[in-house]
């Protein structure tokens, strides 16, 4: 059962592997290309392209930096464009972080009944956006000039971080010099509460990544308009909520209806469903009398 | 029905004003020392310790009064 459970969408792990090896150093690759090609001597890790900083810098007024950190610029927009046409396609395949803490989620066979699961998206959207507005709302702080010191707030809870840092410390050990109490609290709430006690596994992904929740609304913004997205089509359901149980991000309510600003296009629910009631598509006109 | 509604918006409301607040609170706690983060004992924990504790909060008042959360 643990097993069969283990191997479910077994292309996923490949895609996580992928993108450990495309984002995280010491292999980095896409930073390492960029670098390359922009003739800039650094080496490259999951820092240097960092998820969120620029979101912060561009609600804070610092869109300036631009100049500097273009690489993050860009990547940020990529992977909202990306959200746009094909679904957070980022999150639910490549991003190391969401893999990271999933695939922990997966390995350690502890019921669903033990983890944490919010059975109305409603919720956990509420809760994954009242973070995000707090976010936005801290960055406009910084632009009406309360802190000169501070950056980011998304520097002090920077799961990022943490993964480089282990990653690091693996094949360094004087890398894990750089623990604090801080990041041992993300470690914590990542890894500990956010993936082995919640069902999914994605916590941490669900409630503080600010670039997850804004791919969650351009996603549920490119599913109106007709760009690529999972539905569940008309048919026999048998009522077994394999589709809820499995889907990571806790994006099907009991009424199997899908919550499109947490749905991460990852494809559990439509290999699991037994009745084959899930698919994507593709702007198809008939699609939207068959949307349940 | 309207009115069982209007309180699921209400509370779904209050979520999201709570855990709004919750990050810029801890901001303002923080400007006291001016972000002297490395240098403190706390080393940036009372960032990210009060929107965890809002986190619990709201799941503990999940169990409680929604009946929809299974631990």
């Amino acid at each position: 059962m643990w097993l069969k459970s283990l191997m479910r969408n077994k292309y996923r792990y490949i895609s996580w592997i992928i993108g450990f090896i495309l984002f995280v150093g010491p292999f980095a690759i896409i930073m390492r290309i960029y670098y390359y090609l922009a003739g800039i001597l650094r080496e490259p890790d999951l820092h240097t392209a960092c998820f969120r900083m620029p979101i912060d810098w561009i609600f804070s007024g610092r869109i300036y930096y631009i100049f500097s950190y273009p690489e993050m610029f860009l990547f940020i927009f990529a992977v909202l464009i990306t959200s746009l046409i094909l679904g957070p396609i980022f999150c639910g395949w490549l991003c190391p972080v969401g893999a990271f803490s999933e695939a922990i989620s997966r390995i350690i066979p502890l019921p669903n009944r033990y983890r944490i699961q919010i059975k109305d998206p409603r919720i956990t959207r509420a809760i994954r956006y009242g973070f995000l507005t707090g976010f936005i709302m801290i960055s406009i702080l910084i632009l009406l000039g309360f802190s000169e010191r501070f950056t980011a707030i998304c520097c002090w809870y920077c799961a990022s971080s943490v993964l480089q840092q282990i990653t690091n410390g693996i094949i360094n050990p004087i890398e894990l010099e750089y623990w604090f109490s801080g990041s041992i609290i993300v470690l914590i709430f990542w890894l500990i509460i956010g993936g082995i006690f919640t069902v999914g596994g994605r916590g941490w992904c669900l409630f503080f990544c600010p670039l997850g929740a804004l791919s969650g609304i351009i996603h549920k913004i490119g599913s109106k308009l007709g760009f690529y997205r999972t539905i569940r089509i008309e048919g026999k359901c048998i009522n077994c909520g394999k589709c809820i149980s499995v889907c990571p991000m806790q994006a099907i309510d009991s009424n199997f209806s899908i919550e499109r600003t947490l749905c991460i296009n990852c494809k559990e629910c439509i290999s699991r469903c037994p009745n084959k009631l899930y698919k994507m598509i593709w702007r198809s006109k008939n699609a939207s009398s068959k949307i349940n | 029905m309207l009115l069982q509604k209007l309180i699921k918006r209400f509370k779904l409301l209050w979520i999201y004003i709570i855990t709004a607040s919750s990050l810029p609170f801890s901001y303002i706690l923080s400007l006291n020392c001016n972000f002297l983060c490395f240098s403190c004992p706390l080393s940036g924990l009372c960032i990210i310790f009060y929107p965890i504790i809002i986190l619990a909060i709201i799941f503990v008042k999940l169990i409680r009064k929604i009946k929809n959360f299974k631990i």
